[in-house]
């Protein structure tokens, strides 16, 4: 529990109820039960804009059948005893779902039990209404609040019943995002707003490169009204590890500037006037489009095959296509910079700050302060914006700040241009895909080489959307991966490969369709009905098992997200002059999704992109607001990554420094967007990244279908400056 | 360093502060009002939007001693979350994360202060150069449209 007395825990409060009492019983790891009848649901997996906060105490608040005008929400501390808390993959409902079910059933069945023995009747008898057990037979209730610490006492069932589907009263409902009263009144305490008595704040002039040498001007830094001490923070091996992604084992490390207020430590790291020397920064995106050249020429390295595609091939009569795309780096740009907040004293260390891997920031603060894991603890802030940038945050080298401060805690602060300069980068990726047909359109053999920086060895998240989890049923497939070498720091960016495999894999139907003069939607209409039947399980990427669920492909789910999308934007291969509509089927972790876009090259010859529909099937939706929220969102974000976003390289580092020449889509240029959901029932996947990979290759079909020229590398604006309405 | 008297939410509030300390840590650390946002420090994605005068401006690029007129921040808009922008946001449940959406609320405030009807064209102008990562543009959209049309 955390140090020094404070309040473990920041208590969201649902619909103006407000428990102050610590005096709550626990009923599981998740449920705090107040003598006022106050329920305390802590779900477990970090909230970092997704909703998950709301979702995963509805599952709780159903089983346990809760007075939802009761509920308080509070986020836990990084511990064990919640299980997993990781926030990404998409993974949150489903890992969710039935342990959190469970808890809620576990806790009310303890309540009746409790009930029961206190009216001396079988608690096959009571049952509960919201809030309250009752004994219908003698005209007896009991609130949760008075029988909350008997209950506590009891030991809990090992088997519970969960409710019907058709007793739901939260679960599938719109029920609003807990946190929205506090945002709009400015009352949210995010991460970069949490103060101690006496903090202060620290700005880290961080190591560019790990063999870089600094100059500083101490002097002129220490002159600066506000700034109280210089301290140089060396670069850890912290065992740290991005979701999903590239080990970064690093804290990277640099100059830091203490100070009283953020402004003053900002204007004292300016004054330290910082000279790298870094004898090996030479790096460039002019290099690394080299070394993409050189892996396409290769072979790569097979992940999965299928079949005989060497012999498949050769058969006469077939049509094919051979198509290479292109996407940039790309930065997070979450709204909240980086921030943690550290205070070291009396014998423990402890942590504030916004997270997506609660239990792994405790881990890194334990491993490079040489501290006992026991006497650290981390209690996460609710984020702004994760997008899985939140994996490494700024706790480990506030730790080691914080210790050299004799009990004073410190924040330390991102600046925007730390963000956009040391992010840990979406990899830059070419793929190269070979389709084969008939002249009928039926598939004969896929052929996909991707190379990027992903390290195949450590992590086969290459495999989202391809290898074993592949949608198109080829009867020959080779599936292969090559590593580029890069200094530049990568991780996992919403969507992840699905995004460039996505890309790769859309586009060149398309231009398989177009050769076969089909209609691009059809052939994929065909393809799915071929199969009508067929349901697949997918293992889960390599190097995930047990952190992401296997997922489930099945047919007739597909056939219903692409009608869907065809009827909501009125399909039209050929809409007519400087109009066009493209399209995008895939199943991202199990949810299986329909993207189509409608564009328009207006009398200036700039693309205007009118709508986005996506038809998303995720099973059993727990919150259609949050879920459409987050589809929305999701289109948002991967249409902004492929319009104007790029990371470029230059001297071993990202030349890119804010907002101002690292460009996201605005207001203007978000287009009407509709989402259908469809509720098929089916056990619930993920709904936060889903929708990201779709507007890439829908944009750039529709782009072809109005000019007939194909993008084949992202972002548009950048291979074809010509469309841009700002230019 | 020099003290400044500040009109802020209706109160007055005394600081002592360099010069060209932006209002936004002026608000931030000196008066302990952390509604208002960093996001880039350099004016460029609306987060730190407060209204002076009623106008929307980027506080983060708005040095203390410039600083004239009545300043509202998020707090400010109403005591109790009862102003219509709040009540049309909580409604349309437009918030993800939220980090952006006090600054989004303080410029949706001037725009309504200017121009009580606005198309959406004039939407899609008055937040051309206002960031959210999220992608709560289309609920923001929304909850403008309905709020014009007293819905």
């Amino acid at each position: 529990m955390a140090g020094g007395g404070l309040l473990v825990g920041v208590t969201f409060q649902a619909t103006g109820c407000a428990s102050t009492k610590e005096d709550y019983s626990e009923l599981t790891a998740w449920i705090r039960i107040a003598p006022d009848g106050v329920v305390t649901i802590a779900p477990p997996h970090m909230e970092i804009g997704q909703a998950v906060a709301t979702s995963q105490t509805q599952l709780v608040a159903e089983e346990l059948d809760a007075d939802w005008s009761k509920v308080s929400i509070r986020t836990p501390e990084a511990s064990p005893r919640y299980g997993y808390q990781f926030a990404g993959g998409s993974q949150t409902i489903t890992l969710s779902w039935k342990p959190l079910r469970q808890a809620g059933a576990t806790a009310r069945a303890m309540l009746i039990e409790a009930a029961a023995k206190q009216w001396n009747v079988p608690a096959a008898e009571c049952r509960t209404e919201p809030g309250l057990v009752v004994h219908p037979a003698s005209n007896r209730k009991l609130g949760y609040g008075a029988l909350a610490s008997d209950a506590a006492k009891l030991s809990p069932p090992d088997k519970v019943q969960l409710k019907a589907k058709e007793d739901w009263r939260f679960i599938g409902k719109p029920v609003p995002k807990h946190e929205t009263p506090a945002v709009v009144m400015g009352k949210q305490i995010y991460g970069m707003d949490f103060k101690l008595p006496g903090m202060v704040y620290a700005s880290i002039e961080h190591y560019p490169t790990l063999d870089a040498k600094a100059k500083y001007d101490k002097a002129a830094a220490l002159k600066v009204p506000g700034v109280l001490k210089i301290i140089e923070v060396p670069a850890q091996d912290s065992g740290g590890e991005n979701p999903g992604g590239a080990i970064n084992a690093v804290t990277r490390g640099g100059i830091a500037v203490v100070a009283r207020d953020t402004w003053s430590a900002f204007k004292g790291r300016e004054a330290l006037a910082v000279q790298w020397d870094e004898p090996n920064a030479n790096e460039s995106s002019d290099m690394l489009a080299d070394a993409l050249t050189k892996a396409m020429a290769g072979p790569g390295v097979e992940f999965h095959s299928i079949g005989d595609l060497a012999t498949a091939v050769k058969a006469p009569d077939l049509v094919a296509i051979d198509v290479q795309y292109d996407m940039p780096f790309l930065a997070h740009m979450m709204m909240e910079p980086a921030n943690a907040v550290v205070q070291v004293k009396d014998g423990r260390v402890d942590c504030w700050g916004p997270t997506q891997e609660p239990n792994q920031d405790l881990a890194m603060i334990a491993k490079v302060l040489g501290v006992a894991a026991e006497t650290v603890s981390f209690q996460a802030m609710p984020g702004g914006g994760g997008f899985g940038r939140r994996g490494i945050n700024a706790s480990a080298e506030a730790a080691l700040i914080a210790a050299q401060m004799d009990g004073v805690p410190v924040k330390v602060v991102w600046k925007r241009e730390d963000e956009t300069q040391l992010d840990h980068f979406r990899p830059v990726s070419r793929s190269r895909v070979r389709i084969t047909a008939d002249k009928n359109g039926n598939l004969i053999g896929w052929d996909h080489h991707h190379a990027s920086p992903w390290e195949e060895s450590k992590r086969t998240t290459d495999s989202t959307t391809l290898g074993t989890d592949f949608l198109y049923q080829a009867p020959a497939a080779s599936f292969r991966h090559t590593t580029i070498p890069t200094g530049i720091e990568i991780g996992a960016m919403r969507g992840v490969n699905s995004v460039y495999n996505v890309f790769a894999s859309e586009s060149a139907i398309d231009e398989l369709a177009e050769k076969l003069g089909k209609d691009p939607l059809e052939l994929r209409m065909k393809w799915f009905e071929t199969h009508r039947d067929l349901e697949k399980i997918s293992p889960p990427p390599h190097g995930t098992e047990g952190l992401i669920e296997p997922s489930t492909i099945n047919f007739q789910r597909m056939i219903g997200v692409l009608t869907a999308c065809r009827d909501k934007i009125g399909w039209s291969h050929k809409p007519g002059a400087g109009h066009g509509m493209g399209l995008a089927t895939y199943n991202h972790l199990g949810t299986h999704c329909a993207v189509a876009a409608e564009v328009q090259i207006d009398d200036k010859g700039k693309l205007r992109i009118k709508r986005l529909v996506a038809a998303v099937d995720m099973g059993t939706v727990v919150n259609p607001l949050g879920a459409q929220a987050q589809i929305q969102g999701g289109l948002v974000f991967g249409l902004s990554g492929v319009l104007r976003e790029r990371v470029t390289i230059v001297a071993g580092k990202a030349e890119q420094t804010s907002f101002s020449d690292y460009s996201v889509i605005t207001m203007p240029e978000v287009p009407k967007i509709d989402v259908i959901l469809i509720d098929s029932g089916a056990f619930p996947s993920g709904a936060g990244e889903v929708a990201v990979p779709g507007p890439g290759p829908a944009v750039a079909n529709a782009i072809f279908a109005a000019t007939g020229r194909r993008i084949r590398a992202m972002p548009i604006f950048f291979t074809r400056p010509e469309l841009d309405p700002n230019s | 360093m020099a003290k400044f008297t500040l009109a802020v939410n209706g109160g007055k509030h005394e600081v002592e502060a360099q010069e060209e300390m932006p209002l936004l840590w002026v608000l931030r650390d000196l008066l302990g009002l952390t509604g208002t946002k960093f996001g880039c420090g350099i004016g460029v994605c609306g987060a730190c939007t407060v209204n002076i005068d009623g106008q929307a401006m980027r506080a983060c690029v708005t040095p203390v001693s410039a600083v004239e007129g009545a300043v509202m921040t998020i707090e400010g808009l109403s005591p109790d979350g009862s102003h219509p922008l709040q009540k049309a946001w909580v409604e349309h449940d437009v918030p993800q994360c939220g980090y952006c959406q006090a600054g989004h609320l303080m410029h949706a405030a001037a725009l309504l202060n200017n121009n009580k009807q606005p198309s959406e064209a004039d939407i899609d102008d008055a937040f051309a150069t206002m960031v959210c990562r999220c992608g709560t543009h289309v609920r923001i959209k929304q909850a403008l449209l309905s709020l014009r049309d007293g819905k």
